[in-house]
């Protein structure tokens, strides 16, 4: 039973490591990292094999991770260093978010000279994901959006006190996920479809519209909307939940394991569109750097190469979704649960690590490398010559991180995303039926992650 | 729910495991080697994996004789790397790109790209960020020794247009 599944997830990776062969392309910088060496891959393709097989047995028959994301409350004093560091942060986030837009519109049309790319690309997608993972909801404090929603809020209610009643969170579409994972949507295909995507006014554009509409959402449907329909906020709030912090009901801070938080995910309608297109968009971004991807691409350049990659980013995501929803209703079935149709839902905090994970391995050499002209350009954002900080000079070492650090941090990230996927599914499955039912139907939950962690890697040895 | 059972039960589970994880490498070593083949006809490249291609000093690599596109299998193998003062040319004409492609050069190692344009732009090393402007039909060059490895895209930056990769090592 077992190595009927192992074969399919293997034919599945198989398949894509048959496309798998080198070339380069994202949002900004044009460097990539060197393919994985066989072995690597063999070690690590594995590793996870071997762990997922163990994990049928060897894992708890209890379920672990609600009780451990209680947590435990830290000391008073660090509290409120928290909350100081946060008032800090706010302002932070909105002079960024100010210059940034500024840049955008008025800095020079050089993209490489202008701060604009680099903070959305590089900053802020691939830099606050992982920040989000280690340090818990950052994007609560720094979102420019919800600053400004507070500010507005606070001078509407004092020129006219009681006045501001938000509506309810009815579970309708507007309070969903939906929305953010249209802005998610849009991201990504900016970012690795779109053939000019570091043109400064093109992003000039792109910001202004998303921050008039996520603010025209906010003035409509209240500030906590913020939470549920802004896409960064939905993306950097399900990475925090893998962060050892986190503020509980009451707005204290508490510590905890680090993954356990995924058991207190709550799905809404969307969620799994929502993780489906980030593991999608990032194994997009592998599938790009291929040489295969490049033939099909050929010489085509300007919005026939935009048709092409869109056609690719669309094609991936739908194979990561089927391959997850076909797997989830597996589970319960083989679980022997009523409702298969609730499935995606139940589990798809097991696809979290997962995507962190991938985002890990293909953006860290991105976030190492390209992260450092951040700091040139911060001095001199509109590429007017300044030196506001002195670090206008900075040059950037591309040798930062070695060919050999990279790997091991792309084979250790996604085998450890890998990890935690299948123990956070166990953990789901336990909870939900006798552990004899719930080891069963993580067949189907391993074989797809199986797949997930060989295709992955093997995009890495085509790179 | 016999304990004992379950023991056993997991032993043979895992003795199963260790057979298909064997059985995968097995599997996964001739397919892998067969991709990079596959990989290397389809582009219309072929050159016998190890086989050293560019060695004398100053070799160049002619546009259309892709003799520099290949990678090697093996990990000690430097198939395609020529020695100090490498030259790359490539010719873009309509939009089409000669002597493209993935090429290996090793890092530390000069290299030289020259690039002939039937139209005006900016031919662009990016990584690295050295540009030089490109005349209609005028050769231009770049000389520099790639220091960091890595894959890098070289292209012509007004037409987007995307001329090779180095992959540095």
């Amino acid at each position: 039973m077992g190595r009927r599944l192992a074969a399919a997830g293997f034919v599945i990776g198989a398949t894509l490591l048959a496309f798998a062969a080198p070339a380069a392309a994202h949002g900004i910088g044009g460097r990539s990292d060197l393919p994985l060496e066989l072995w690597q891959f063999l070690y690590a393709a594995g590793a996870a094999l071997v762990v997922s097989f163990l994990a049928l047995r060897a894992l708890w028959p209890e379920p672990r991770l609600t009780r451990a994301s209680a947590g435990a409350r830290v000391p008073f004093a660090i509290d409120v260093l928290a909350a100081v560091l946060g008032v800090a942060l706010r302002v932070l986030g909105l002079v960024l978010w100010g210059v940034t837009i500024a840049a955008a519109w008025f800095g020079t049309e050089n993209a490489r000279d202008n701060f604009a790319p680099v903070l959305v690309y590089v900053v802020l997608w691939v830099g606050m994901q992982g920040a989000s993972a280690v340090l818990g909801d950052v994007w609560r404090a720094l979102s420019p959006f919800d600053t400004l929603a507070l500010i507005a809020r606070w001078v509407t209610t004092r020129r006219r006190p009681g006045r501001v009643i938000d509506p309810e969170d009815d579970g309708s579409v507007v309070w969903s996920h939906w929305p953010a994972v249209a802005g998610v949507v849009g991201f990504t295909w900016l970012e690795l479809c779109y053939h000019r995507p570091d043109e400064p006014r093109v992003l000039a554009v792109v910001m202004t519209t998303y921050s008039v509409v996520v603010l025209a959402g906010a003035a409509r449907f209240g500030r906590r909307w913020l939470r549920t329909g802004e896409a960064f906020a939905v993306l950097f709030g399900l990475l925090a939940l893998l962060s050892p912090f986190f503020r509980d009901d009451r707005g204290r801070l508490r510590v905890r394991a680090p993954f356990s938080g995924l058991a207190a995910l709550r799905a809404r309608r969307g969620t799994v569109a929502f993780v489906c297109v980030l593991l999608g968009s990032t194994g997009f971004d592998g599938v790009s750097r291929t040489r295969w991807w490049q033939d099909v691409i050929g010489t085509n350049t300007g919005w026939d190469r935009t048709m092409i990659n869109t056609v690719g980013l669309v094609w991936i995501i739908g194979i990561v979704t089927a391959l997850y929803a076909a797997a989830a209703m597996g589970a319960a079935y083989l679980g022997g649960s009523e409702d298969r149709s609730a499935a995606p839902m139940r589990y798809v905090a097991s696809l979290v690590p997962i995507a962190l994970a991938y985002a890990v391995a293909h953006y860290f050499s991105l976030f190492m490398i390209e992260g450092q002209s951040a700091i040139a350009l911060a001095s001199d954002p509109f590429g007017k010559d300044w030196d506001l900080f002195g670090t206008a000079t900075n040059v950037v070492d591309l040798a930062i991180v070695s060919s050999y650090t990279i790997a091991w941090v792309q084979v250790g990230a996604i085998v450890i995303g890998h990890i935690a996927g299948v123990v956070v599914a166990h953990d789901l499955a336990v909870e939900d039926l006798p552990v004899r039912q719930a080891v069963r139907s993580q067949y189907a939950m391993l074989a797809v992650m199986v797949a997930y962690t060989i295709g992955g890697l093997a995009l890495l040895l085509g790179a | 729910m016999a304990v004992p059972a379950l023991r056993s039960d997991a032993m043979n589970r895992t003795t199963r495991a260790l057979a298909t994880v064997t059985l995968l490498v097995a599997l996964a070593v001739p397919l892998a080697c067969g991709d990079d083949d596959g990989d290397v006809a389809s582009t219309g490249t072929t050159i016998p994996s190890p086989t050293p291609s560019t060695t004398a000093a100053g070799a160049t690599t002619t546009a259309g004789a892709p003799a520099t596109t290949v990678r090697p299998t093996t990990t000690t193998t430097t198939a395609t790397t020529a020695a100090a003062g490498n030259v790359i040319e490539v010719t873009v004409a309509d939009g089409k790109v000669t002597g493209g492609g993935r090429k290996q050069v090793d890092k530390g190692e000069p290299l030289t790209l020259r690039v002939t344009s039937d139209e005006a732009d900016e031919l662009h090393v990016h990584g690295y960020d050295l540009a030089v402007d490109l005349e209609v039909g005028e050769p231009g060059e770049i000389t520099f020794t790639p220091d960091a490895e890595g894959i890098f895209e070289v292209e012509l930056e007004e037409a987007g247009l995307q001329l090779l990769e180095l992959e540095v090592k």
